[in-house]
C-alpha cells in the first residue's frame, strides 16, 4: 500500500494505472486501504458473481416463461378472434342460404312465376346482400330473374343446363362459387342451391361480399395486426388492402396458410414461422370458414406483439444492473465487516508475534470470530504464563545449577581441606621415618602412615562414589544374603575403633535373610555406625535387627549428644555436618550421610531417624525380608576377599607414570609375579613384539600420546591373538571413563588403590582361571 | 477554363464555397423550419365547386359538413370553405375553378356534376379532388381505376344513373295502369343520355312507351310537365341531376298539379311529397362525400382512396300521394317497398 502513495495517478499515466491510482485514493479516503487485500477482493467477487449468476437466471428465467405466456396469451386471443370472424361470416352466409332455401320451395307453373318473383324481391329486400336472383328450372332452364338493377326478366328461358353452378348445385345441393368483382371493386360470389325436391330447380343468388369485407376489415389487433380471408385454394377473398385482393394475390406462398390449407389444427403451428407477405415474422392464428372452405387468418407482427416483452427484457436489464451495482456496495460492506476483525486478529499475532506478549485483541461481533478473538486471547495469556514460568525455571534451574557449581566448589574446597590433613601427617611421618628409630617406633608409625592412607583412600572411595552415583551407572545387584554376615563384618570393622574410644559396640545377632545388594548394604551400615562412633563422645552404640512384616529393619543406636529436630532433614544432605563445637574435628567429609541417602535410594530402602537432644539417635533402615534357603549357599561376591594364593605368570604393566610404574613393580615382584613394564603404547608394542606372552595387562586408562589404555590392551590382545586378561587403573574418577571401561568390558580400578584390592584382582584375573569366573 | 494552377485554385476555393454554400443552406433550412414551425398552421381551405344554386341542398351540404366532424374537422373551427356556385351557368365554373387552385385550397369537393369535376381536373393534378356523383366514374371518365383510383381524383358514387329501366319497371309494378312514361334528364349530360336510350329500349318489354325531355332550367321543366300532360304521359320517371335535387318541391308539386305518377332517383323526393323514389338518398351520399374529404385533408393519397360505391338501392312510397293521386297500391308491392313514407 505504500506504493500506492508513490504512484498518484498524473495525467500522463496510461488510463487504466490512472483508473487504479483513483480506486486506491478512493479506498484510502474511506479507510478501507489496509483491508482491500486479496481475500477481500475474492470476497467481493464471488459475492457479486453469486448476486449475478441469482438475478440473470432469475431474469432469463422470467422473460423465458413472460415469453411463452405472452405468445399463448397472445395466440389465443388471436384465435378467439379469428374464430369469431368466421363465425360472422358463416352466419351471414348460413342466412342467405336460408332465405334462398326458402325461396326454391314453390313449384313450378306459369302462375306461380309472378309470385315468385315478388318473393323473388322481398326475399333481396330482407337480404340486403342478395343483388341477383336467378331461378333455374330442374331442366337448368332461367325462369326468373331479379335484380336490384335491373328490371327484373321472367321466363327467358335462358339454357343454363351446362352451367357449371347449376351442374354442382344440382349434384351437391349447394354451390358456392369463386370470388369475383364487379367494376374492379365489388367482390361477390354466387351461390347456387337446389331445392329438396327433384323438381325444385335451382337458384343462383349475386351476394355482395362487402358484409365479409366489412367483418374483415373492422378487425384490428394491436397497432398493426389485421385479418384476412382466403378461400379453399389460397386465393385472397378479402383483406384491408384491397389491392391486394384484386390482384387475386394466391396466399398459399405462405407457409401458415400452407399449413391451413394442408388441414393442419389451429394449435399445431408453425406459429414461428409465420411470415406475412413482406417476409416479416408475423403471429398468426386461423379459423376455418365451414361452408365455403375460406380460412380466416388473424396476423399480428412478431415485434409489436412481443413488445412488451422487449419493454420487459429492458426493464429486467436496468434491474439487473442496479442489482449489480447494488450488490457491489453490498459486498463492499460486507466484506469488510467481515474481514475487520481478520485483520484484527492478523495485526495482532503480528503484534504478539514481534514480542508484545501482554497485548489483547478484543472483537465483538457476537459470533465464531469473537470467540476465536477470546480463544487468541486466552492463547496469548497462557503463553505469556510460561513465558514467565520459563523464565522462572530458568532462573531457578541457572540458580540450581549455580548453587550445585557452588556446591562442587565447596565440596573441592573441603576435600582438598580434608586430603591436607593425612597428607600432612603422612608427610610428617614419612619424615620421620628418614630417622633411625626403634623398631616399635617404626611399626606405630607404619601403622599410622598405613591408618592415613587408609582414611585418604576412604576419602576418595567417597568421591568416586559419589561420583559413579551421579553418572548413573551404580546399578543394584539385588541378592539374597543372610544379614549375619553383615553384622559380622561390621563387628570386625568397628569393634577395635570403639574399644580405642572407650565406646560399646554391642551387635545383636539375627538368622534373618535379605535381598538387597549386599556391597551398597555394607557400605550404607558401615558409614552409619561410622557416623554414630564418631559422633558418640561416651556410651556406646547398638546396632539390632527388628522384623517388621516383610521387612526387617536395621537400626543403629547411639548414645551420642542426638540430632534436633530441625536440623533432622538437612543431615542427608552433603558436607552438612550439624554444627557443634564440640565436634570431633577427626571427622571426615560430612559424604558420609549423603552417600548413605543416595544408596538406599538406588535400593528403594527407606530410612528414618529418631533423636532426642542429649539422649542419643537412632538411624533405621528397613530392607526386604527373604526366606532364608534350605542350604546355606556361598555368597556371591564380587570381590573375593583376600586370596594368599600366590600368583604364578607374567604380568604386563603400562602407565606413563614411571614412579607408579616402579612401584606396581615392586609389589608385584614381590607377591611372586614376573613383570614387564612399559611406559607407552608404543613402549609396550616394542616389547610384545618380540616378548613373551603376559598373562594379565593391567593398563593405565590414560596414556602419553593420546593413547588410552583400551587401546594399549587391544593391542597386546591382538598381537598374541589372545583374549589376554586385563584392567585397567586410572586416576581419572570421572564417570566417562567409567563407562568407557564398562563398555569395553573392563574393570577400572581407581587410584589410590589398596594393595589388598589390587591383588586380589590380579589373583583372580591373572591366575589359574576357575572355569566360572565373573569378569566385571 | 484558367491554366491548371488556376483551376486547382478555383477548386480549392469552390470547394471552399461550397462548403459555405452548404453551410448557408442548412442555416437556412433551419431557420425556415424554426419559422414555420413558430408561425401557427393556417387551417386547411376546402374548396366548393357547385355547378347548381346555392342554398338549394342544406341537408347535403350539412350531411358533407357531417362527414367532416366524424373525422374530427368543424367549420370556422379547424377548417374553412371556399364556396362557389355557378348557379347552373356551366360557363363560370372554369374561372371558378382556377381560383380555388390559386388559392390553393388543400382539397377541392365537386358535388353531383360531371362537368364541374372535368372542369376541376383540367384545373388542377396536385391538388385533391373528391366528388360525389351517380354515373360509372370510369365510364364517364373521372377516374382509370376504382379500386385505385391513381391521380388526384377520387370520390363517392351510386350508379344511379343506370336505374332508369329498373325505375320503369317499379312505377309500373306499383301504378299497372301506366302505358306511356315521360322521362325528364338534363341536357348535356352524356352518361344519362345513354341511360334514357336504355329505358326506351326496354320499354316495351314492360308494355310501356316513353317521351324524353331534355331540360337545362326549371322553366324548361315547367314547359316539359306541360308537354308531358299534353302528350297523355300517365307516369313520370326523373333521371338523377343536381338541377331537379336542387328544386325537388317545385318538381313534385307539378307532378300533383298534373296529377302525374313519378318515380325520383333520390328518397329525398317521397320525402318531398313525390310518390315513390328507386336509389340511394344524396344525404347519405353528400356524407360519404364529407368523410372522403376528412380522409384527405388527414393526409390520404386520393389515388389510393378507392371510388366508394354505394349500392343500397331502396325502394320509398310515399302513402299520401299514392290516396292524393288516388292509386291503390297492391300489398304486395308495398311489402316489397323498403320504406314507406307518409
Amino acid at each position: 500500500m505504500i506504493e500506492a502513495a508513490d504512484k498518484s495517478s498524473s495525467p500522463m499515466d496510461p488510463p487504466h494505472r490512472r483508473g487504479r491510482g483513483l480506486l486506491r485514493g478512493a479506498l484510502r479516503r474511506l479507510g478501507w486501504e489496509q483491508i482491500s487485500g486479496p481475500f477481500f477482493r475474492k470476497y467481493v467477487a464471488m459475492f457479486l458473481a453469486v448476486i449475478c449468476v441469482v438475478l440473470l437466471s432469475s431474469a432469463l428465467l422470467d422473460i423465458w416463461f413472460s415469453y411463452w405466456e405472452l405468445r399463448d396469451a397472445l395466440m389465443r386471443v388471436q384465435r378467439a378472434e379469428a374464430v369469431t370472424a368466421a363465425l360472422r361470416i358463416e352466419r351471414f352466409i348460413d342466412s342467405i342460404e336460408e332465405q334462398l332455401r326458402w325461396s326454391v320451395q314453390l313449384p313450378w307453373s306459369a302462375d306461380t312465376l309472378e309470385q315468385r318473383k315478388f318473393d323473388g324481391l322481398r326475399l333481396m329486400q330482407q337480404t340486403p346482400a342478395v343483388g341477383e336472383l336467378v331461378q333455374l328450372d330442374p331442366s337448368g332452364h332461367e325462369r326468373l330473374r331479379v335484380s336490384r338493377r335491373a328490371p327484373s326478366v321472367v321466363d327467358s328461358g335462358e339454357d343454363f343446363s351446362n352451367d357449371e353452378q347449376f351442374v354442382a348445385a344440382s349434384r351437391d345441393k349447394v354451390h358456392y362459387g369463386p370470388v369475383r368483382f364487379r367494376y374492379e371493386s365489388e367482390p361477390y360470389m354466387a351461390i347456387a342451391i337446389a331445392g329438396a325436391r327433384p323438381d325444385s330447380g335451382v337458384t343462383i343468388a349475386e351476394v355482395d361480399l362487402q358484409r365479409i369485407w366489412d367483418v374483415v376489415s373492422r378487425i384490428k389487433v394491436g397497432e398493426h395486426g389485421h385479418a384476412y380471408v382466403v378461400d379453399a385454394r389460397g386465393r385472397l377473398v378479402a383483406h384491408p388492402d384491397i389491392g391486394l385482393v384484386l390482384k387475386r394475390t394466391d396466399m398459399s406462398v405462405l407457409p401458415q396458410v400452407r399449413a391451413a390449407l394442408g388441414g393442419a389444427g389451429a394449435s399445431a403451428q408453425g406459429i414461428a414461422d409465420s411470415v406475412d407477405l413482406s417476409g416479416q415474422p408475423v403471429l398468426t392464428a386461423h379459423a376455418p370458414v365451414g361452408r365455403v372452405g375460406w380460412f380466416v387468418f388473424i396476423e399480428a407482427p412478431r415485434a409489436e406483439a412481443f413488445a412488451t416483452l422487449y419493454g420487459s427484457l429492458t426493464r429486467s436489464g436496468a434491474l439487473l444492473l442496479a442489482g449489480l451495482v447494488a450488490a457491489f456496495g453490498c459486498g463492499l460492506a460486507l466484506a469488510r465487516r467481515m474481514i475487520a476483525p481478520i485483520h484484527a486478529l492478523r495485526r495482532s499475532a503480528e503484534q504478539i508475534g514481534s514480542g508484545d506478549l501482554g497485548h489483547r485483541i478484543s472483537i465483538r461481533t457476537g459470533d465464531e470470530l469473537e470467540s476465536l478473538g477470546d480463544q487468541f486471547n486466552a492463547m496469548a495469556a497462557r503463553l505469556q504464563d510460561s513465558y514467565a514460568t520459563l523464565e522462572h525455571k530458568v532462573e531457578e534451574r541457572t540458580h540450581q545449577l549455580e548453587s550445585a557449581n557452588l556446591a562442587k566448589s565447596r565440596f573441592l574446597a573441603a576435600a582438598s581441606h580434608d586430603l591436607r590433613q593425612p597428607l600432612h601427617a603422612l608427610g610428617l611421618w614419612i619424615a620421620q621415618l628418614r630417622s633411625p628409630l626403634g623398631e616399635v617406633e617404626r611399626a606405630r608409625l607404619i601403622e599410622r602412615i598405613a591408618a592415613a592412607v587408609d582414611e585418604m583412600n576412604d576419602l576418595f572411595n567417597g568421591l568416586l562414589d559419589v561420583s559413579k552415583l551421579d553418572a548413573g551407572i551404580l546399578i543394584a545387584d539385588l541378592g539374597d544374603f543372610p544379614m549375619a554376615d553383615l553384622l559380622a563384618k561390621t563387628e570386625r570393622t568397628f569393634a577395635p575403633t570403639a574399644r580405642d574410644k572407650g565406646l560399646s559396640l554391642r551387635v545383636r545377632p539375627t538368622r534373618a535373610w535379605v535381598r538387597s545388594d549386599k556391597l551398597l548394604l555394607e557400605r550404607i551400615l558401615l558409614n552409619l555406625v561410622s557416623n554414630a562412633i564418631r559422633y558418640t563422645a561416651h556410651g556406646g552404640v547398638l546396632v539390632g535387627c527388628r522384623r517388621r512384616g516383610d521387612r526387617l529393619r536395621i537400626e543403629v543406636w547411639d548414645t551420642g549428644p542426638g540430632i534436633p529436630d530441625s536440623e533432622q532433614q538437612y543431615i542427608f544432605d552433603e558436607f552438612y555436618q550439624i554444627p557443634d563445637p564440640h565436634r570431633d574435628r577427626r571427622g571426615g567429609l560430612g559424604l558420609g550421610l549423603a552417600i548413605v541417602d543416595r544408596f538406599r535410594r538406588l535400593l528403594d530402602h527407606p530410612i528414618a531417624v529418631r533423636s532426642r537432644l542429649g539422649r542419643g539417635s537412632c538411624f533405621s533402615i528397613e530392607v526386604p525380608l527373604r526366606a532364608p534357603p534350605a542350604r546355606h549357599a556361598a555368597p556371591a561376591g564380587r570381590l573375593v576377599a583376600t586370596d594368599d594364593r600366590a600368583g604364578e605368570g607374567i604380568v604386563l604393566i603400562v602407565d606413563d607414570d614411571p614412579m607408579v610404574l616402579q612401584a606396581m613393580r615392586g609389589l608385584l615382584e614381590s607377591w611372586g609375579y614376573r613383570t614387564i613394564t612399559g611406559g607407552s603404547h608404543e613402549a609396550v608394542a616394542a616389547h610384545v613384539a618380540d616378548g613373551p606372552k603376559p598373562d594379565l595387562v593391567i593398563a593405565d586408562f590414560h596414556l602419553s600420546g593420546g593413547r588410552t589404555g583400551i587401546d594399549t590392551i587391544a593391542h597386546v590382545r591382538a598381537a598374541f591373538g589372545a583374549n589376554i586378561p586385563a584392567f585397567l587403573i586410572s586416576g581419572d574418577t570421572s564417570p566417562e571413563r567409567l563407562q568407557q571401561a564398562r563398555a569395553q568390558g573392563y574393570t577400572l580400578l581407581h587410584k589410590p588403590v589398596s594393595p589388598m584390592t589390587l591383588r586380589s584382582l590380579v589373583v583372580k584375573l591373572g591366575g589359574p582361571r576357575p572355569p566360572d569366573t565373573v569378569t566385571d | 477554363m484558367s491554366a491548371p494552377g488556376g483551376r486547382g485554385m478555383r477548386v480549392a476555393g469552390g470547394a471552399r464555397m461550397r462548403r459555405r454554400d452548404v453551410l448557408a443552406a442548412v442555416a437556412a433550412v433551419a431557420a425556415g423550419t424554426t419559422q414555420s414551425r413558430a408561425a401557427p398552421k393556417a387551417d386547411p381551405v376546402i374548396g366548393y365547386l357547385y355547378a347548381g344554386t346555392p342554398g338549394s341542398h342544406p341537408e347535403s351540404e350539412a350531411a358533407f359538413w357531417k362527414g367532416l366532424a366524424d373525422l374530427g374537422y368543424a367549420k370556422g373551427r379547424n377548417v374553412g370553405v371556399e364556396m362557389r356556385a355557378a348557379d347552373n351557368d356551366l360557363r363560370r365554373l372554369p374561372d371558378f375553378a382556377r381560383d380555388l387552385v390559386r388559392r390553393q385550397v388543400r382539397v377541392i369537393y365537386v358535388p353531383a356534376s360531371g362537368p364541374a369535376l372535368f372542369v376541376a381536373k383540367a384545373a388542377t393534378t396536385t391538388i385533391p379532388i373528391v366528388f360525389v356523383n351517380s354515373g360509372d366514374p370510369i365510364r364517364l371518365g373521372y377516374v382509370e381505376s376504382l379500386s385505385r383510383p391513381g391521380g388526384n381524383v377520387t370520390g363517392v358514387s351510386d350508379f344511379g344513373d343506370e336505374l332508369a329501366a329498373k325505375r320503369l319497371e317499379l312505377i309500373k309494378l306499383l301504378v299497372p295502369a301506366i302505358s306511356r312514361v315521360g322521362i325528364l334528364a338534363p341536357r348535356n349530360y352524356a352518361g344519362l343520355a345513354r341511360e334514357v336510350a336504355h329505358a326506351r329500349e326496354i320499354a316495351p318489354a314492360l308494355s310501356l312507351e316513353t317521351v324524353e325531355r331534355f331540360v337545362a332550367d326549371l322553366p324548361e321543366v315547367e314547359a316539359a310537365f306541360a308537354s308531358f300532360a299534353r302528350d297523355g304521359v300517365d307516369g313520370v320517371c326523373v333521371t338523377p341531376s343536381p338541377l331537379f335535387s336542387g328544386q325537388r318541391q317545385r318538381i313534385v308539386a307539378l307532378a300533383a298539379q298534373y296529377r302525374l305518377p313519378a318515380i325520383y332517383p333520390f328518397a329525398e323526393f317521397p320525402q318531398a311529397g313525390g310518390l315513390m323514389s328507386y336509389g340511394i338518398s344524396f344525404t347519405e351520399r353528400s356524407y360519404e362525400g364529407g368523410r372522403y374529404t376528412g380522409l384527405i385533408l388527414n393526409g390520404a393519397n386520393p389515388g389510393d382512396l378507392p371510388v366508394r360505391r354505394l349500392t343500397k338501392f331502396r325502394l320509398v312510397i310515399n302513402m299520401r300521394t299514392a290516396r292524393t293521386l288516388g292509386l291503390a297500391i297492391p300489398p304486395q308491392v308495398l311489402a316489397v317497398a323498403d320504406e314507406v313514407v307518409e
